[in-house]
């Protein structure tokens, strides 16, 4: 584990991973790759770390911890964003359910008609009617599937809309 | 030498105030700036952002480079339609790993645009970025499965089963450098891979996405030899399961030790052309729309550096033409050079290997589709290769031949069929 190398640090052959939820400018996180597959259990480097995770490893966390908080985000976001589209029944095509990463981090995934707007073949994509028993049910799955995942120190919250 | 590559992004999508995109052949753009950012994996210099408007834009619309979220230096308006407009004094230089993407805002109606370009020069080496995009995210779920993408045009939803539609003959590069994807949505419950592929096989790079991961993952780490005449796409393969995976774009980074670059037009699943004496114009490069959308003037793109431009191209996934067709290059205008579409020739490569043209940063390219008889075409992928001027011509082209009739004599290099 190589630990922060400082932001701008310019290192042309590495396999990196940019996730795209953090609340203001980026986290760049190299990983490992050998024998054919990519090491996502801890991190090689840290690039750069965003001001709210670099604030996780200011608190305290050490690299691990910050990696584990930041790849949980990701799960729980993504786990409240599946259950939403499965519960709504959203077309297949759907490109996904929106959210929003609020500046401490935490996220806001919405269920309401507007936000789950997109588009096909440049023309409104189809969406199912959704009621507010629709939502409310979307939210009560969103939820349970967060409380599924694992969650370490540092991982970011999950609200629905 | 030339040092610049072309980046062509020309798609039958509508821009509206607010959109981001790229300069790569896309099916959809988006508000979200993130969904558009590419990593660029070479130190290099982007330059001569330009547009050319078809249709819309009531008002004045604003093109600007962006610099990982910032405002680059790029920047022009285009009032009304149909108008082009261009950068021609400033440049972004950008550092490897910096993100980059085109940001469009208007105070009037919409625009439809024939094409947005722009050059790229690496720091160190020559090359080019080429991509498959669709900023609004497209949908990846067959599961179990191994499919093959294209680096070129729209990015369609699942890949394609038939590896030999969608790769394409490189007769450029020899390197392939680096692999990049962005994934916006990430409900699988493992791990999804893509792997470059050349000729055929597996390269070396390998970007990942574990389960629930989502963001850009960039492998800069390849290196993998090209010799001339291979085939180079990239695969995915998604583990049990029917979740989705939402990609906005698959990047490669290609590089060329002899200075050459090409540009692809592509549908990878395909664009049906029936057999027809009216000729099928399109661009040079970007995400293949409907048969007829273009005139030949509004196809033209100017690739904007020298060069001695040749094999003349395309794969076609179906060819039941009765009679020969043609794929013809037009220079300012005027069919160059010529590959034959041989009657029911059936799937393959169709290409001219013989036949070359020496253009000067002003002119300007596109290609037509003609004739068939009868029958039909399911094109693929059409391009062309861009290769140094030698020195010797390059002179010739700075200083042109008299026209006083008192030649210089020896070579004449004009842009002509060489």
């Amino acid at each position: 584990m190589g630990g922060f190398q400082g932001a701008r640090c310019i290192e042309v052959l590495m396999l990196t991973w940019m996730p795209d939820f953090c609340p203001t400018g980026n986290c760049r996180i190299e990983l490992e790759k050998a024998g054919g597959k990519v090491d996502w259990s801890k991190p090689k480097s840290f690039i750069t770390l965003c001001p709210h995770h670099r604030g996780l490893r200011d608190s305290g966390l050490n690299d691990q911890q910050v990696f584990d908080a930041i790849l949980q985000s990701s799960r729980v976001k993504e786990s409240a964003r599946w259950a939403v589209k499965v519960e709504l029944g959203l077309d297949k095509e759907h490109p996904g359910v929106p959210y929003r990463t609020n500046p401490d981090g935490s996220f806001t995934v919405f269920t309401d008609t507007a936000s789950l707007a997109w588009e096909k073949d440049s023309q409104p994509g189809p969406l199912p009617t959704i009621r507010g028993v629709d939502r409310n049910r979307a939210r009560t799955a969103a939820l349970s599937a967060v409380s599924a995942t694992f969650r370490p120190i540092g991982t970011s919250i999950v609200m629905v809309e | 030498m030339m040092g610049k590559a072309l980046l062509i992004a020309s798609t039958g999508a509508t821009l509206s105030s607010g959109n981001e995109f790229n300069l790569f052949g896309y099916s959809a753009v988006t508000s979200i700036e993130g969904n558009t950012q590419i990593s660029c994996t070479e130190a290099a210099t982007f330059s001569n952002l330009r547009a050319s408007t078809r249709l819309g834009n009531s008002g004045t619309a604003t093109y600007r480079f962006r610099d990982a979220g910032a405002d680059g230096n790029q920047t022009f308006n285009i009032i009304g339609s149909p108008v082009s407009g261009e950068d021609t004094t400033n440049t972004d230089v950008l550092a490897a790993a910096d993100l980059f993407n085109i940001s469009y805002v208007d105070t009037g109606s919409n625009s439809t645009n024939n094409w947005i370009v722009g050059n790229v020069e690496f720091s160190s080496g020559h090359g080019n970025f080429h991509a498959a995009a669709n900023y609004g995210g497209v949908i990846h779920d067959v599961g179990s499965s191994t499919r093959f993408i294209g680096l070129w045009g729209g990015l369609p939803a699942d890949g394609q089963t038939d590896e030999d539609a969608i790769e394409w003959k490189t007769r450029a590069y020899d390197t392939f450098d680096a692999l990049q994807v962005r994934c916006i949505l990430n409900a699988r419950v493992n791990t999804s891979s893509f792997i470059n592929r050349i000729n055929g096989n597996n390269g070396t790079g390998l970007v990942e996405f574990t389960s629930g991961a989502t963001g850009l993952v960039s492998d800069t780490a390849i290196g993998d030899a090209i010799t001339d005449g291979q085939t180079i796409n990239i695969s995915i393969t998604l583990g049990a399961g029917l979740e989705d995976l939402s990609l906005c774009f698959v990047c490669g980074t290609l590089k060329s030790s002899a200075n050459k670059s090409e540009t692809i037009y592509s549908n990878q699943t395909g664009r049906a052309r029936t057999a027809s004496t009216t000729e099928h114009y399109v661009p040079i490069g970007g995400s293949d729309q409907v048969l007829g959308t273009f005139t030949e003037a509004q196809a033209r793109i100017k690739p904007g550096f020298a060069a001695v431009v040749s094999n003349l191209r395309c794969y076609l996934s179906d060819n039941t033409y009765t009679g020969n067709g043609t794929l013809k290059l037009y220079q300012n205008g005027v069919a160059v050079i010529t590959t034959t579409i041989t009657a029911s020739g059936g799937a393959g490569w169709y290409e001219n290997s013989s036949d070359t043209i020496t253009i000067d940063a002003d002119d300007e390219l596109s290609f037509g589709f003609d004739e068939g008889t009868s029958g039909s075409i399911t094109l693929r992928s059409a391009g062309i290769m861009f290769a140094p001027v030698s020195e010797v011509t390059q002179a010739f082209m700075m200083f042109p031949p008299r026209t006083d009739g008192l030649g210089r004599g020896g070579i004449f290099p004009g842009n002509r069929v060489l």
